[in-house]
C-alpha cells in the first residue's frame, strides 16, 4: 500500500512537473536568461531512463562492435541460419504488445563459436552464439532464447548497466552547452570519453559480469509472457534451461544464475494448449534448418 | 516479481511524458508505421519519421490512435514521447524540421558521437561494417505474417 502511494505521488508529480516546465518554455523567449535556464532545467537528465531511443541505439552499435572485434566471437555467415533466426525472432516482437520498439528495430546476429551464450545489445541488436542455438533443439525452444534476448532489451538491462558516475558525466558535458547549437571540441572529446566509458560498462557486465539475478529472472518471466503471447510453448524455457546446464562451465553459465535457479523460479508453467499440427510443422522446419 | 515489473512500467510511461488527448508527441524511432488498425500486422495508413510531431487523440492499451498532419492512425507506445526536448539523431529526422530544433534535439549521444568513438578506436572499424551489414538486414512484413501463418501462429488474414 505505501510503495503504491509513493509511486502515485512521484507519478502526479512528475507529470505535474513536466506540464508546469513545458507552460514555462512556451511563455518565455528562448534567448533570454529566464528562458534559457527554463530550458536547461528541462534537459536535466538523470539515469539510464533519460536516455531516449536513438542514444541507446547508438550505445548499442558500439557495444555490439566491441563484442564483434572480440577474436572468440566471429560473426557467423549462414544466411539459411540467421534468415530463420530473424523471422522466429521478428515474429516475437511483432505479435506482443509489451515489446518496445526501439529507434531502428530489432536485428539478429549468429556468433560461431561453441560456447553457449547470447548478448542483447541496447537499440535491440541481438547475438547468439551457435552453441546456444544448438542448445534449442525445437523453434518452440529457439523462441525461448531469443524472447529471453528481446525481454532484456524491453526492459533496458543493458543502458542500467551504466555506471552511474559515467551517466552523470554524460550528462553534464551534454546539459553544459544547452544554449549552444554544438558542443565544443574540448567537451565533445570528454564525452567520447564517457561515451566509451558507458560501452565498456554494458560490454564488462554482457561479456564477463552479467546482470543480476533478479534481471535474469525478469527477462525470464516476460519471456514466457512473450511465448505465449506468440503462440509458441512457454515451456519451451525451461526446456532449453534444462539442457543448458549440462553444457558445461563457461559463456552464459558463468554469467547467468544456474539453470535450475531459473527454472524453479519460473513457477508454474503458464497454460498452453498445443496445436499437434503446428506444433510439427515448427519442428519440421527447425529441423530442416539445423540438422542435430 | 509482478510488482517489479509493475514498477518498472510506470517507469517507462513516466519517461515517455503524460499522455493526454491534444498532446504533442514526437516520433522517436527511425521509421514507424502509422496503423490502420491497432496491431503490429494492420495494413499501414503512411510512414512516419524521427521527430514528425502528431497529435494524440486517445489511448487503448499500448496503442495511440494519432493525426499526422491530415492522416488518422494507430502507433505503438514505445514509437513515440511526449517529452518537448526528446534527444533525435538526426539520421531519419525529415527536411521539415527546422534546423535549431533539430540542433537542440541532437545534443546527445548521436552519430557525431559515434563518429569520435570510431576515430580513437580505428581497430573497432571491421566490427562497426558488421555491424551496418546486420542493421541493414530487414524482414518485410508479408514474409513474416507468411511465416507465422505457416507455422500456426498466426491465422491467414490477420
Amino acid at each position: 500500500m505505501r510503495t503504491k502511494l509513493v509511486c502515485t505521488l512521484l507519478a502526479l508529480s512528475a507529470i505535474a512537473c513536466g506540464t508546469v516546465m513545458s507552460t514555462l518554455e512556451d511563455a518565455t523567449d528562448a534567448n533570454s536568461v529566464e528562458g534559457k535556464l527554463i530550458r536547461g532545467a528541462n534537459r536535466l537528465r538523470k539515469s539510464f531512463q533519460d536516455l531516449d531511443p536513438s542514444e541507446e541505439h547508438f550505445i548499442g552499435r558500439s557495444v555490439a562492435a566491441e563484442i564483434l572485434a572480440l577474436p572468440r566471437y566471429p560473426l557467423a555467415d549462414d544466411e539459411s541460419q540467421l534468415a530463420y533466426v530473424e523471422r522466429v525472432g521478428h515474429g516475437i516482437v511483432a505479435t506482443n504488445d509489451d515489446v518496445l520498439l526501439p529507434f531502428l528495430d530489432y536485428r539478429f546476429g549468429i556468433l560461431a563459436t561453441d560456447e553457449v551464450n547470447a548478448f542483447a545489445c541496447p537499440g535491440g541488436l541481438i547475438l547468439v552464439t551457435r552453441g546456444l542455438l544448438a542448445a534449442a533443439r525445437t523453434e518452440d525452444e529457439l523462441a525461448a532464447v531469443l524472447a529471453h534476448e528481446v525481454a532484456h532489451v524491453t526492459l533496458r538491462h543493458g543502458v542500467a548497466a551504466i555506471k552511474q558516475a559515467n551517466l552523470t558525466a554524460a550528462f553534464g558535458y551534454l546539459g553544459a552547452g544547452a544554449a549552444q547549437a554544438t558542443l565544443s571540441d574540448e567537451d565533445m572529446a570528454k564525452l567520447t570519453d564517457v561515451f566509451d566509458d558507458s560501452v565498456s560498462d554494458i560490454v564488462q557486465t554482457l561479456v564477463t559480469s552479467g546482470y543480476s539475478r533478479d534481471a535474469e529472472l525478469a527477462a525470464d518471466q516476460l519471456a514466457r509472457q512473450f511465448l505465449a503471447g506468440t503462440g509458441y510453448d512457454p515451456q519451451g524455457l525451461a526446456r532449453v534451461l534444462g539442457r543448458m546446464s549440462s553444457s558445461g562451465a563457461g559463456g552464459m553459465l558463468a554469467t547467468h544464475p544456474a539453470p535450475e535457479d531459473r527454472i524453479e523460479a519460473l513457477g508454474s508453467p503458464l497454460a498452453y494448449v498445443a496445436d499437434a499440427a503446428a506444433t510439427a510443422k515448427r519442428d519440421a522446419r527447425h529441423a530442416a534448418v539445423f540438422a542435430h | 516479481m509482478k510488482r517489479r515489473l509493475g514498477l518498472l512500467a510506470l517507469v517507462v510511461l513516466l519517461a515517455s511524458g503524460a499522455q493526454d488527448p491534444n498532446d504533442t508527441l514526437t516520433v522517436t524511432r527511425k521509421m514507424a508505421k502509422l496503423r490502420g488498425e491497432k496491431r503490429l500486422f494492420a495494413p499501414a495508413v503512411a510512414e512516419v519519421h524521427e521527430g514528425d510531431k502528431l497529435v494524440l487523440e486517445k489511448r487503448e492499451g499500448a496503442w495511440l490512435a494519432v493525426q499526422f498532419e491530415k492522416l488518422k492512425g494507430w502507433l505503438h507506445e514505445s514509437e513515440v514521447s511526449a517529452k518537448p526536448d526528446v534527444r533525435l539523431s538526426g539520421e531519419g529526422v525529415s527536411e521539415t524540421y527546422t534546423s535549431s530544433e533539430t540542433s537542440a534535439a541532437r545534443k546527445g549521444f548521436n552519430p557525431e558521437v559515434e563518429k569520435s568513438y570510431r576515430t580513437k578506436n580505428p581497430a573497432l572499424e571491421v566490427a562497426f561494417r558488421l555491424v551496418d551489414r546486420l542493421q541493414a538486414r530487414a524482414v518485410s512484413d508479408d514474409d513474416l505474417r507468411a511465416f507465422l501463418v505457416e507455422g500456426g501462429l498466426l491465422k491467414e488474414g490477420q
